[in-house]
């Protein structure tokens, strides 16, 4: 079995058996999610980077005339001193009928709870039909949505996750979105071809970044929230730089780039050095000379002189080439230790899903009997530590290393001991099974 | 793995029974150790709760010698063109260590008195072992950096958080950009997963 191999395995299997829709993930359409919706059915809609869904928002809301200008559509971005407002709002709201859209909640964590029973409250007080709420939230790093937004919030209302697909030339082409005809006709004139390279350098650099993040440990040992701010701050820093300095300021772009915008995000020093690296070898003077912008040739930054924004764009379209861990700089291994990860936590989550649901059926109590009187049998004994103490005449650093191994090896192996042989007495019935027991079971249920 | 039980142990990715076997070899190491308190010849440094400390005692013991501040002191790492402990005597100073896996490049093994460097990986083969390492302290002036990558060592592919040291590894020559290697995500780890 190759289990980098098993996600796409599945993929297929899934795809067979139940049919297409299992696994590919259709295109978006707001007016379901607006059929969906009712007055105490709120839309609650999770935000990744390079996805903004006001417009979506707005576009239903226009079929249904609740519209931004005349005040019939409040769009709340939360923030310190926005929390009475809202709530104001969402009173006015439910009372007269307007749409509301809170966003950005994952911010206000304490406020939550305060929202959480004015909407409670507002929904059983009579609401005016054509009521509508909206909220928007960043997954939290790391935790469950569950641990940050109440779970009324998040029970009663529809849950929209559209992530952007992640590939390189889907990010390229956002990044530049970012920047339209008229940022360009705002570009210095006398440096409007350095303008043109350094931006397009600027959305690769992005590009490069975020394609990196699935890789796992090995692209950033953390998890970054690089997001389209940040590329467009360095957009506007590039601006700024260009028109004041006569010579093309890469060392201080660099600088504010890695340290302060991007570099902002980053709190491990390795990664700090890897996305320094790849400011390093893409702002650089050569990128006005048609150098490569992956680390896999094939793709060069164009002359500056023969295109314009929207010949970049097309050049997206029509010449980046097929992704490859290569065009990040990565070996092609690296994709494997990816799938095989991905691969072995599916795994995982099966044989933890199949151990508690069951309950011990004889043939599985039998094997964790076994292992616990095999691990038993083979467990050594604890260091004797006074009679090491005593042999030790003169000491050092190294013996000092190995002595403090050795007490903690004694915790660790007192620690099995003790959870073996408890469990296998409650196991015979001669103790209470406790949680700890039961935890410990279900561990060597697993192996 | 019980959850007590990870408590008191080390950061591990292996399944339980793999676990449990290692476990037994580090107490093995850990009782010839204790018995003749005597470091072993090729310590394996993946095989201790804190390797941090022992590469601690490797700077403690030449700032002693030398009569140097610990801070003026860093660590020099120079791997051997030798897999094999039997190919080994006691570390005149320093000590040798073993148990270094690279993820990200693969190792190309020199001749006599050359140190090896790293290489483009074999398709498929994700984490190739490393030679032997020599790990001495050096007064950081002296510490070299041209066609050196400087490398992270984690004790399993995890990273972040089973951060353990910065190692120098030789690259082929000073004209091999030293992005090849930091962007390929060069890491060496101290399990092979």
């Amino acid at each position: 079995m190759r289990p980098d191999r098993v996600s796409n395995a599945l993929t297929q299997y899934v795809k067979e058996s139940l049919g297409d829709r299992y696994v590919e993930q259709p295109a978006f359409d707001p007016f379901v999610m607006y059929e969906e919706m009712t007055v105490a059915t709120p839309a609650f809609l999770v935000l990744f980077p390079g996805v903004d869904p006001t417009p979506d928002v707005e576009q239903i809301g226009e079929a249904q005339n609740k519209r931004l200008v005349d005040g019939t559509f409040i769009n709340i971005s939360m923030g310190e001193g926005q929390e009475d407002i809202a709530i104001k709002a969402l009173q006015d709201s439910a009372k007269t009928g307007k749409w509301l859209m809170v966003q950005n909640v994952h911010l206000m964590e304490d406020w939550l709870k305060v929202f959480e029973r004015a909407l409670e409250v507002a929904c059983e007080e009579d609401p005016h039909p054509e009521f509508r709420c909206f909220i928007s939230s960043e997954p939290p790093g790391g935790g469950r949505l569950s641990e940050l937004i109440p779970e009324s919030i998040l029970q009663n209302s529809i849950k929209v996750a559209n992530e952007a697909p992640q590939d390189l030339k889907s990010n390229l082409r956002r990044a530049m979105s970012k920047f339209d005809e008229a940022y360009y006709a705002k570009a210095p004139k006398q440096k409007y071809n350095e303008f043109k390279c350094l931006i397009f350098g600027l959305c690769m650099f992005h590009s490069l970044i975020l394609g990196r993040r699935k890789f796992g440990s090995m692209g950033w040992s953390k998890i970054y929230n690089f997001n389209d701010g940040d590329l467009r701050i360095c957009g506007d820093v590039l601006h700024n730089y260009l028109a004041a300095y006569e010579k093309v300021p890469y060392d201080d772009l660099k600088y504010l780039y890695g340290e302060i915008m991007y570099g902002g995000h980053i709190t491990d020093d390795w990664d700090r050095r890897t996305n320094n690296t790849y400011l390093e070898v893409l702002l650089q003077p050569a990128i006005m000379q048609q150098m490569q912008l992956t680390l896999h040739p094939g793709f060069k930054s164009p002359d500056p002189a023969k295109f314009e924004r929207e010949q970049y764009v097309n050049y997206i379209e029509e010449k980046l080439p097929v992704e490859q861990p290569q065009m990040f700089g990565l070996h092609p291994n690296a994709e494997i230790g990816y799938l095989t990860n991905q691969g072995d936590a599916l795994f995982g989550v099966i044989l933890a899903v199949q151990g508690g649901g069951g309950g011990a059926g004889g043939g599985a109590e039998e094997a964790v009997k076994e292992t616990i009187a095999q691990f038993l049998a083979t467990l050594p004994p604890d260091f004797n530590l006074l009679e090491l103490e005593m042999r030790i005449e003169e000491t050092n650093p190294y013996i000092i290393v190995s002595t403090q191994e050795a007490e903690r090896m004694n915790v660790l192996l007192s620690t099995m001991r003790k959870g073996l042989t408890d469990l296998q007495a409650g196991m015979e019935g001669a103790l209470n099974m406790t949680d700890a027991m039961e935890a410990t079971a279900a561990a060597l249920r697993i192996n | 793995m019980p959850a007590d039980w990870a408590e008191a142990a080390y950061f591990s990715k292996k399944t339980l029974q793999e676990w449990f076997a290692d476990l037994l070899l580090r107490v093995q190491q850990l009782a010839e150790w204790t018995d003749d308190l005597e470091t072993p010849v090729v310590l394996w440094l993946a095989g201790l709760f804190n390797p941090m400390s022992f590469l601690t005692a490797i700077m403690q013991v030449t700032s002693r010698a030398h009569q140097l501040p610990l801070d003026d002191i860093c660590l020099k790492t120079d791997v051997r063109n030798s897999y094999s402990k039997e190919d080994f005597k006691a570390a005149e100073i320093g000590a040798y260590v073993n148990g270094f896996f690279l993820e990200g490049a693969a190792w190309e093994v020199a001749r006599g008195d050359d140190q090896g460097y790293l290489v483009e990986m074999q398709p498929k083969v994700l984490h190739p072992e490393l030679p032997v390492m020599h790990v001495t302290a050096i007064r950081r002036a002296e510490k070299v950096t041209t066609a050196m990558y400087e490398c992270p060592v984690y004790v399993t592919s995890l990273r972040g958080p089973t951060y353990v040291f910065p190692a120098s590894l030789q690259m082929e020559s000073e004209d091999v950009p030293v992005s090849r290697w930091i962007l390929a995500g060069v890491a060496l780890l101290m399990s092979p997963e």
